[in-house]
């Protein structure tokens, strides 16, 4: 049986009748429209709320941490209007997508959304011309160093990195011809993975300033399973993103370690998005979490207001997450550290209030980057917080 | 149906109407054939999609759209049960007493799908049923591209596996 045979197969099997009824969800619909329009109004009124359990757990190199207690559903509050927007321009106006920020805020990194994608930079909200080589998607920027990758005709991908005025690329891995870098640090060392022939065949790796690469160790969780990505790279080499589908760490001596979910689970699915300082940003079993390093061990996990699927995309070192949001319901949002108590999301909109995907914050949790939605295309952005 | 709409619902009516039998054939089969959730997830996904039409409407690619709530209401629907879930989770062997044994290989395929992993099961129908583009489905599902690839493989390779046993029993 082949995909299509397959498919055949899904249109000829016999469903029963739906019962599925357009008028009562219209009218479902318009009730939980007015619901929703009271609680915005409210929340104005409400300056804070609970959020998310904050559980300790015992310190510990590796293996499962013990976490108890379920993460608290309370929604949080909004802070409207604390983060402004601000639509970056594109070359005659093309839908793009923000990728990533640097850490100084002061540069923002993506692609334009045409067909193949272009690398697109702006310093200071204006386009910077990019050099022959930087093409297809930037990944992330750090300072004079900025990462991208893009698809050959051959339906393979290369990695770049422009740095001093030249565009190095990035090594392969023999065997595996997409080359994904994600993120890279301040030491020039970047993060990201190869994808091999076979549909499962992915690896972890890092390359060194020099272009030179280097995989990363893949704990064995399920037999026959090895497959991994690095999502983000600290300065001092700690790694995170995920492998057979869990979040994932890796110290700086490539000893990796489950991070778990905020339930203690380590058995769950997630990723590991970023890191900054003891903050990792991510989700696990669905949940949007944020982990605290301490001592080189994973000291403590907390749940995060739920944003959309894709979870705490990235924060700062002070233990400020950037919730992506879903981009259809459920809004990007930036939230402080509440340990010491609970703290407002800051919801992250569009000039006209449209729905938004965040995805890049700087070092003080100041200015974000992301992308507004609407239309059916998305328009590159910066939020400046205050 | 009946005739209270407001002004303006008609393309939203028109649009639900015109994919609601697609929409029901896809969520039964994301449900493992089990009609009743998939009815329940139907009336979920059409209702947000009331609730938002207004921004979804804009966009070039509404199927895009609804299918992804398609599938995300099958997550939300058993969120907890799903979770507990691996998303690379190995099917579960056919048994011997297998009910379905003798059905013909549409009924087998039900039965097939109902033994596969949820998100497995949600790579299928969204890739081959649906015809989402991989890096579509990856986000759906929160997951990367080589993981939709891995799992798209694995499950047509279960299914064949699958199907072959139930037909085995079948002819035996």
């Amino acid at each position: 049986m082949d995909e299509n045979e397959l498919k055949g197969l899904m249109l000829a099997v016999e469903v029963p009748p739906s019962s599925a009824d357009v008028q009562q969800a219209m009218a479902a619909g318009r009730r939980r429209n007015r619901g929703r329009a009271l609680l915005a109004a409210g929340a104005g009124v409400a300056a804070f709320a609970v959020i998310g359990t904050f559980v300790v757990t015992a310190p510990m190199r590796a293996g499962p941490h013990d976490t108890t207690g379920t993460p608290d559903s309370t929604a949080p509050a909004q802070a409207k209007s604390r983060c402004v927007p601000t639509l970056l321009k594109t070359p005659g106006g093309a839908p793009a997508t923000v990728m990533t920020i640097d850490p100084d805020g002061a540069q923002v990194g993506g692609r334009l959304d045409v067909n193949p994608p272009q690398a697109i930079l702006w310093r200071d909200g204006k386009v910077v011309d990019l050099p022959t080589g930087a093409t297809g998607t930037i990944a992330d920027v750090a300072g004079d160093t900025v990462v991208g990758y893009s698809t050959t005709p051959a339906e393979e991908s290369t990695g770049w990195v422009w740095r001093g005025g030249k565009v190095t690329p990035l090594a392969k891995v023999k065997g595996y011809p997409w080359t994904h870098p994600h993120a890279v640090n301040a030491k020039g060392v970047i993060a990201g993975w190869v994808h091999g022939t076979k549909p499962d065949d992915t690896i972890p790796v890092t390359w060194s300033p020099d272009g030179t690469v280097h995989p990363l160790r893949l704990p064995v969780y399920r037999p026959g399973e090895r497959s991994g990505t690095a999502r983000d790279i600290a300065d001092d080499g700690t790694i995170v993103g995920e492998a057979d589908g869990f979040p994932m760490l890796w110290w700086p001596d490539g000893t990796p370690e489950g991070l778990g979910t905020p339930w203690g689970d380590e058995n769950k699915n997630g990723i590991a998005w970023a890191i900054a300082g003891r903050y990792v940003y991510g989700s696990g079993d669905g949940v949007e979490t944020r982990w605290v390093l301490q001592d080189g061990a994973v000291f403590s996990t907390a749940s995060l207001p739920d944003a959309g699927e894709l979870g705490a995309r990235a924060g700062t070192a002070d233990g400020t997450a950037l919730l992506a949001g879903d981009g259809l319901e459920k809004p990007a949002g930036r939230i402080g550290l509440d340990d010491k108590g609970p703290v407002p999301v800051d919801e992250l909109r569009g000039p006209d209030g449209e729905m938004t995907m965040a995805t890049a914050i700087s070092a003080d949790g100041n200015t974000i980057g992301g992308t507004v939605l609407g239309g059916g295309r998305g328009r590159p952005t910066i939020w400046r917080c205050h | 149906m009946r005739g209270d709409s407001r002004a303006g619902d008609e393309p939203y009516v028109s649009y639900v109407t015109a994919r609601l039998p697609a929409l029901h054939r896809a969520a039964f089969l994301l449900c493992g054939g089990d009609a009743h959730r998939a009815n329940d997830v139907v009336q979920a996904t059409i209702t947000r999609l009331y609730q938002h039409w207004k921004r979804v409407s804009r966009s070039d690619n509404i199927d895009a759209y609804v299918h992804r709530m398609l599938v995300h209401a099958v997550v939300d629907e058993r969120r907890h049960s799903w979770s507990r879930v691996q998303l690379g989770g190995r099917p579960v062997e056919v048994t011997g007493d297998d009910p379905h044994a003798g059905v013909d290989e549409r009924d087998s395929l039900v039965a097939a799908l109902r033994r596969l992993p949820p998100r497995q099961r949600a790579v299928l129908v969204m890739r081959f049923l649906l015809d989402r583009p991989i890096e579509e489905v990856a986000e759906a599902l929160n997951c990367s591209v080589g993981t939709v690839k891995s799992q798209s493989s694995r499950g047509l390779e279960a299914l064949r596996s699958m199907l072959a046993t139930i037909e085995e029993r079948g002819d035996g």
